[in-house]
């Protein structure tokens, strides 16, 4: 295998850990920014089910962005240092709103006797749910329009004010609305009656909006980090571009004409698409445009081991995550209740 | 306090909090296992009652863990980039195993948890040994890293200082990775024991002297007290790899300033690096050389063959190394006594003394992970990694540490208390479920 294909290799690894993590992390945050946005008379019922669907599996998909920084630093740890530096704040904020989240609805699934404790757990479940997506857009829009930038033999830390420029706030932004969606699409699976409704609902607010919000980060985009956007309007990003726009209006479709089986598969080709197309742009710079994959990458030796654990490590996985996933979204609308609950 | 200080104080801090959970991850699963096999052997509620408290208490903790552990992968590279800059691409393949073993323990745990009632109890109790050689997986993985930091191995400095023939087999399968986590390891059993039985005594002593403390504080005991033995030996073990791989941390630890021939073993003092003696303690004859070497008169080099420039904080390490080793040898009393006890004067088991003294081996035995985990990593500095790269070159220079330190700092006394409160009320409910008859297999 040549030096460039263990790269490649490699990268596609991270590429298929932040898919997942995308998606079913992601799906647990939107669920999060939901619970805070919980409205009407069935309120405590939005709630109570966006409980059911996280619970069983929020910590396995959590483990996803722990795979991705593994990743990060056995294959590339020069990217891995380049982004610690370079990103300092908002990944600390990502670091805080992670150990929040994580621990605010663990404890607040086991505090059923104390409602006011419960209210509070609950405010912080939700609002790290939301500012954590945020904060991980905003990296990623930082990396896209290259706001780190080398000094001596280091890297500088973006100042604060090159974070809250209008680029990195939209897709900050984006990625909220991204887990938002995901989340409304998969919750229609995993509910019914009125409450289904009020999920497809949020859900068809927030593809919309999702749709907005990418068009003007296109706009922008192309301002900030024309060589990202050339890549995704004309170059090899285009057919992911147009996926990502097919599966989004079909997807739309899907929840106005109420066909429920298609929404969470195009949801997730959506959410996909997306992606792809973003990394197919970046490629082949891990911190644009000043550090590429290969030159970020481990030895050629440590990335034959690392696959070949890879290998090793997927086969143990993927049964396990199918048991799991069988187990609990099974896709009936009680898949994640505990039997106590139903008691 | 300078921001490479803040640094250190963050990273300790998160390690020290951490390392509670992470022990708990490792050993919950043991007695949760001997719990619900006992209860598909003898089909008690009892039994049954045990697993499913202790299941759900371990949900809270786990994800506690869980979380905590995450913060510690952003950390390494938040403040030391230039550790895992240097070290990634050596020690990246435990690191990467590590995550597949934490998912088996995520998936396992949440099939566990929820699966009551929706797997049959074979298949539930199944499950459990997944979570259980998970959990061992990521400990081993997690110490390879870290004995790596010890003692580095499988690459090359080439002259501009760049690294080269990595072989991350070699680096992975260190000096130090077997003592070290067998070490690690029943540390985690054991205090896992002793905390099971310490909750379950205190309810004794609060009166609550029925056939469910009784068996919980049974089992906990019995872990521990068969445990607690062989950690004396993996203890031993590990003292003769740090003699022979890290001379100076094992001087550091034992306060020897000057090489000396039939050295004692000084139990605490306060090592005074002007003067180079230790001030007060009780001196052992021979003891040090007898454990180091196996031999009374054997010779053992002191602080003084390595530049101060080069020494670890000799306070620190040797009144935390001496806590530990002081506080584990007491903590083999409760087994020894209860083995007694149960064979011969069975009243003792439920008497005041022994139960006060149960209460006090879960701190005790926490005292001792935490002090002997300051042992390792604080007798490891200057070096992040030993006699290669020191902590201060490895430091972040992003600015405003500090804060973090703080906010951090609060996060985690919020963590404590909430969790311990949450686990409090919890029992609290439990007990009253139980009383009132619930809480039996299939309701």
């Amino acid at each position: 295998m040549t030096d460039q294909t263990l790269v490649l290799l490699a990268a596609l690894s991270l590429l298929v850990g932040l898919s997942a993590y995308a998606v079913l992390a992601g799906a647990d945050f939107g669920g999060g920014v939901w619970d805070l946005f919980a409205r009407g008379p069935r309120r405590a019922d939005q709630r109570a089910a966006i409980e059911r669907a996280i619970g069983p599996v929020w910590e396995v998909n959590h483990v996803w962005i722990i795979f991705v920084i593994v990743v990060l630093f056995t294959a590339f740890p020069k990217a891995f240092a380049a982004l610690c530096i370079g990103l300092f704040a908002p990944l600390t904020f990502v670091l805080l709103g992670i150990v929040l989240r994580g621990s605010a609805f663990a404890f607040r699934a086991h505090s059923e006797d104390q409602p006011q404790l419960q209210r509070w757990l609950g405010v912080a479940f939700s609002i790290s749910s939301l500012v954590t997506p945020f904060a991980l857009g905003l990296c990623a829009g930082a990396v896209a329009s290259g706001a780190l930038e080398p000094v001596g033999d280091g890297w500088a830390t973006v100042p604060v004010a090159e974070l809250l420029r209008p680029f990195p706030l939209v897709t900050g932004l984006l990625a909220v609305l991204i887990c938002s969606y995901l989340a409304a699409v998969f919750l229609t699976r995993e509910t019914d009656g009125d409450l289904r409704d009020d999920f497809r609902r949020r859900a068809l607010v927030a593809g919309c909006a999702l749709a907005v919000v990418a068009a003007v980060g296109l706009v922008l985009e192309a301002d900030v980090a024309p060589e990202h956007a050339d890549a995704l309007l004309t170059g090899r990003g285009l057919p992911f571009a147009l996926a990502a726009a097919a599966f989004g209006a079909g997807g739309l479709a899907a929840l106005a004409a109420r066909a429920y089986r298609w929404v969470r598969p195009l949801g997730v080709a959506f959410v996909l698409a997306i992606l792809w197309g973003w990394a197919v742009a970046q490629w082949p710079y891990a911190v644009t445009p000043h550090l590429t994959f290969a030159d970020a990458a481990s030895s050629p030796s440590m990335l034959r081991v690392y696959l070949v654990c890879l290998a090793i490590g997927g086969v143990i996985l993927v049964p396990a995550l199918w048991l799991l996933f069988r187990l609990f979204k099974g896709g009936h609308p009680e898949a994640g209740r505990r039997a106590e609950d139903r008691a | 306090m300078s921001e490479l200080m803040a640094a250190r104080a963050q990273m300790g801090s998160s390690l020290a909090f951490h390392i509670i959970f992470a022990v708990l991850g490792i050993g919950m699963p043991l007695v949760l296992l001997i719990a619900e096999g006992l209860w598909l052997r003898t089909g008690r509620d009892v039994y049954y009652r045990l697993a499913r408290t202790w299941s759900r208490a371990f949900a809270v903790t786990f994800a506690i863990g869980a979380v905590s552990g995450t913060m510690l992968s952003f950390e390494i590279g938040l403040l030391w980039p230039r550790f895992m800059e240097f070290a990634g691409g050596i020690i990246g393949m435990p690191f990467s195993l590590e995550g597949f073993a934490f998912f088996i323990e995520g998936i396992f745990l949440s099939i566990y948890l929820y699966g009551w009632g929706r797997l049959s109890a074979r298949a539930h109790f199944l499950c459990g040994f997944p979570l259980l050689l998970g959990g061992f997986a990521s400990t081993f993985f997690i110490i390879a890293a870290n004995s790596w930091m010890n003692t580095p191995q499988g690459f090359v400095l080439n002259a501009a200082g760049e690294v080269v023939d990595v072989d991350p087999i070699a680096a992975m399968f260190n000096p130090a990775l077997f003592t070290q986590y067998t070490h690690m390891l029943f540390a985690a059993l054991v205090t896992t024991g002793f905390s099971v039985a310490a909750v379950y005594a205190w309810g004794m002593l609060k009166g609550r002297r029925d056939e469910y403390h009784r068996k919980g504080l049974a089992i906990g005991l019995a872990v521990a007290g068969i445990l607690m033995p062989v950690q004396l030996v993996t203890g031993d073990l590990i003292a003769v790899q740090v003699t022979q791989n890290q001379p100076l941390k094992l001087a550091t630890m034992e306060g020897l300033f000057q090489t000396t021939a039939g050295a004692p073993m000084t139990l605490f003092g306060i090592p005074d690096e002007e003067t180079r003696t230790v001030k007060g303690g009780i001196e052992i004859p021979y003891l040090l050389s007898l454990l180091a070497y196996n031999d009374p008169t054997a010779t053992v080099q002191g602080m003084e063959e390595w530049p101060e420039e080069d020494w670890p904080n000799p306070v620190l390490v040797h009144l935390a190394y001496d806590t530990m080793i002081t506080l584990g040898s007491a903590l083999l009393l409760p087994g020894l006594v209860g083995l007694y006890a149960w064979r011969r004067r069975p009243h003792w088991l439920g008497s005041r003394p022994f139960l006060w003294g149960l209460v006090a081996s879960a701190p005790a035995a926490f005292i001792c992970v935490e002090t002997g985990w300051i042992t390792t990593e604080s007798g490891r500095q200057p070096w992040v990694v030993y006699e290669v790269l020191r902590t201060e070159d490895s430091f972040t220079t992003a600015t405003g540490i500090l804060p973090w330190f703080v906010v951090f700092s609060g996060v985690y006394i919020l963590l404590a208390v909430l969790g311990s409160l949450i686990l409090i009320r919890m029992a609290r409910r439990r007990r009253a479920r139980i009383a009132a008859g619930l809480e039996v297999a299939g309701d």
